[in-house]
């Protein structure tokens, strides 16, 4: 049963258009829109055309690293190898989620649109330019050294190039852009709540949406402030990060470093909202412990930061062993939420859905990393656990790898309401084959070269063993190439749908095709411009439940 | 299968937006701003203690300018919040006055910064107490520049009756701004002329 209705062509007493008094609608286009429906769609496909391009330079990495004089890139692998790791994390895994948070936010808690609509639009275009200005970057010139992927801070040029300031310049946009949209989301979620909707009622993603807001405004200054000192590093040659300067290396990793920030944890903050929502809508009895979950999400976003003290331990893990453990306390909130999952579902589910087989794909993926975890130590890992080729793997299988099956699995799961018909399940399935299977040779692939000897941050696998390296390069080469076709068949997939849910009849656009519980099936699909005609009153946490018991339907 | 129009057994819970967002939304961004500053702090200390001779030979700023530009600040972020407590008491020329004075207080901190870096006799490139010198100079008045605008919004806004008792939004937004622009100097200040 359908609660909601399809919205009148015409609000009930409102004047026809032309008529004095009828609402002057500006049509807005691509560029000027501060629609947050508009905009999460938009970040969704920028995100994905960014991977897409960072996708293609990780399997030429690999492809370097596959034979004995094989030569693609010359001397730019380091350079490549940054830009790789700074496109997957601050250009697409954290923006997707801020993409659909955009979208999803203001209709969960019943809002007609966002805090600061065209502050939204101003970080949407800031992560653009920023996105295009650090690909440009690597075009226009030679950027210094190995950027930011790296532990070791990048050495002062005097007169550095114009392409490490556009580099610096851009990372700088980049992150202001995700302090403003994170400003943005946090402040809907205070303010903007419909009437009812206590904190305590919020759905899981909104919530986790709202942790990874708050978090990010605490963390994404951190790395604002270490771009500032590396562009004047960079360009006036102070020697802020000489390797003859004291604690110098310290502040990079601090401040700097892609590896060593919160911002790499919390992608998986929302991934528990994410699924907890949409365990909640396919299980047969779905109620799950709402404080519970929202402790464990909180937990999540507050144990990132754990990664700040890591940063450290590579200089001082000998005297301060708790950096390490600290930075792995944010499993124990993960395994929360899946037992959580686990519980919420062992009854059964009401329907097969595509967006389980990604949430399936995501605990795939960490229970192989966390196999590896457990292994690792007893095998002797050139240069430790913190500097093998064995961590990549680990960095693809749990902070790129996990966080994009779950932000996929949102995506298909809340699709219906993006596009206004849900996106191909057949296609569904063949992206997350190629995605899971991609990313799992991916990982397979380093963790292989890390178990026979690999050290991380080699230009070229040189050495006595390195012919043992060279297949496990070409299988990570290979899941490379699968991970590009699944962003390609995403892509596909979002054309074909939009364009056939343009055309549709409304009867065909169902509001509410799960029965789902949250208010963003109150609405139709897609909502209108002001999200909703008529919104529920919000008495518990499943407000459409109540509302179906109220009018008679199934709980 | 859906109806003609909704059939709804409970009444709307839709509510209107609330202003008070502004307040918060220039709140949280406040809060980011002081966590920058603390990040270069933080950088500042750890440099400091792994550099023998700090400050550098030659690198000498006279504790005159911080105290002047300490007291700016205060009466600075003090007017914003007497043109606070104006539109709050519905007294215009009062709100308008605090607000005005705001704008040409941070105006006038700007000045003395940009004054005071001309008159070092280190740059950005000389050493690491220059680069975080630097830095900290460059976010301070970034942050200061803001606060100049959000107070000028609020004077223009004021002027044109757009904030009344009714809508103190901008007002509140004003002094906390300002204030937020006072705690980041003064995160700078402890750095460079109290720790040094």
């Amino acid at each position: 049963m359908t609660l909601t209705a399809t919205r009148p062509a015409e609000s009930p007493g409102a004047p026809p258009p032309g008529v004095s008094g009828a609402p002057v609608v500006v049509p807005e286009s691509l560029f000027t829109t501060s629609d947050h429906k508009r905009l999460g769609r938009h970040y969704i496909v920028a995100a994905t055309l960014f991977v897409l391009v960072g996708a293609v330079i990780g399997v030429v990495l690999e492809l370097e690293l596959s034979g004995r004089g094989v030569d693609i890139v010359g001397n730019e692998y380091g350079r490549l190898y940054s830009l790789h790791s700074t496109v997957t994390m601050l250009l697409f895994v954290s923006p997707l989620w801020i993409g659909l948070g955009t979208y999803l936010v203001p209709l969960q808690i019943g809002a007609r649109r966002l805090a600061f609509p065209r502050l939204q639009a101003l970080a949407f275009w800031s992560y653009v330019v920023g996105g295009l200005l650090l690909l440009a970057s690597y075009t226009f010139g030679k950027p210094n050294g190995q950027g930011i992927a790296v532990s070791t801070a990048l050495q002062p040029i005097k007169g550095a190039s114009r392409a490490t300031d556009l580099w610096s310049a851009s990372l700088v946009l980049v992150t202001v852009a995700a302090i403003l949209a994170s400003a943005n989301l946090f402040v809907t979620v205070v303010k903007l709540r419909a009437v009812g909707m206590t904190v305590a009622r919020v759905p899981a993603f909104t919530w986790s949406m709202f942790a990874f807001s708050a978090a990010t405004l605490l963390s994404a200054p951190l790395f604002l402030a270490g771009m500032l000192l590396v562009y004047l590093d960079q360009h006036f040659g102070g020697g802020l990060f000489a390797a003859t300067q004291v604690n110098g290396n310290l502040v990079w990793q601090h401040l700097v470093w892609l590896y060593g920030r919160p911002d790499v944890y919390l992608v998986v903050v929302p991934a528990l909202g994410a699924l907890t929502d949409v365990v909640a809508t396919h299980a047969r009895h779905p109620r799950l412990p709402a404080a519970v979950v929202k402790g464990v999400i909180f937990a999540a976003a507050i144990l990132s930061f754990g990664v700040l003290a890591a940063g450290a331990s590579i200089e001082r893990a000998v005297v301060q062993p708790t950096p390490s453990l600290l930075s792995a306390f944010i499993v124990l909130p993960v395994v929360l939420a899946v037992l959580l999952w686990l519980g919420g579902a062992r009854s059964g589910l009401r329907r097969p859905h595509v967006s389980l087989l990604y949430l399936a794909g995501f605990l795939l993926l960490l229970v192989a990393a966390g196999v590896n975890a457990v292994v690792a130590p007893s095998q002797h890992l050139t240069g430790g656990v913190s500097g093998s080729e064995w961590t990549v793997g680990q960095v693809h299988a749990v902070l790129v790898g996990a966080p994009t099956l779950a932000v996929f699995a949102g995506i298909y799961h809340w699709s219906p309401k993006i596009w206004g018909r849900g996106l191909s399940q057949l296609l569904g399935a063949i992206q997350w084959l190629l995605l899971l299977g991609g990313f799992a040779l991916t990982a397979a692939g380093m963790w292989g070269a890390g178990y026979a000897g690999a050290p991380w941050h080699l230009d070229d696998h040189v050495g006595p063993t390195a012919s043992s390296w060279f297949n496990w390069a070409k299988l990570s080469s290979v899941g490379g190439v699968l991970v590009a076709l699944g962003l390609l068949v995403f892509l596909a997939n979002v054309v074909i749908t939009w364009n056939s849910a343009r055309r549709a009849p409304a009867e065909d656009r169902p509001a509410d095709p799960y029965e789902g519980s949250t208010l963003e099936w109150a609405t139709s699909s897609p909502p209108p411009e002001d999200n909703f005609d008529v919104l529920p009153e919000v008495r518990s946490d499943v407000p459409l439940a109540d509302l179906r018991a109220a009018t008679g339907g199934p709980a | 299968m859906a109806t003609a129009a909704p059939q709804l057994a409970l009444p709307s819970g839709e509510r209107t937006s609330d202003p008070s967002a502004t307040v918060y939304g220039v709140i949280a961004l406040g809060v980011s701003v002081i966590v920058m500053m603390g990040a270069l702090m933080g950088a500042w200390l750890a440099i400091r203690s792994g550099t023998r001779v700090w400050p550098p030979k030659g690198a000498v700023i006279e504790n005159y300018y911080g105290t002047t530009l300490s007291i700016t600040m205060i009466m600075s972020a003090l007017a914003g919040w007497w043109a606070l407590y104006g539109v709050v008491r519905g007294s215009r020329r009062q709100a308008e006055a605090g607000l005005a004075l705001c704008v040409v207080l941070e105006g006038a901190f700007i000045n003395l910064m940009t004054y005071v870096i001309r008159g070092v006799k280190f740059g950005p490139g000389t050493h690491a107490y220059g680069t975080l010198y630097y830095a900290m100079n460059v976010a301070v008045i970034a942050v200061a520049i803001t606060g100049m605008l959000v107070a000028g919004v609020a004077l223009v806004r004021s002027l044109g009756g757009q904030v009344s008792p009714r809508q103190p939004q901008l007002g509140w937004s004003a002094a906390w701004y300002g204030t937020l622009v006072a705690v980041a100097w003064f995160v700078m200040y402890a750095a460079v002329y109290v720790v040094k």
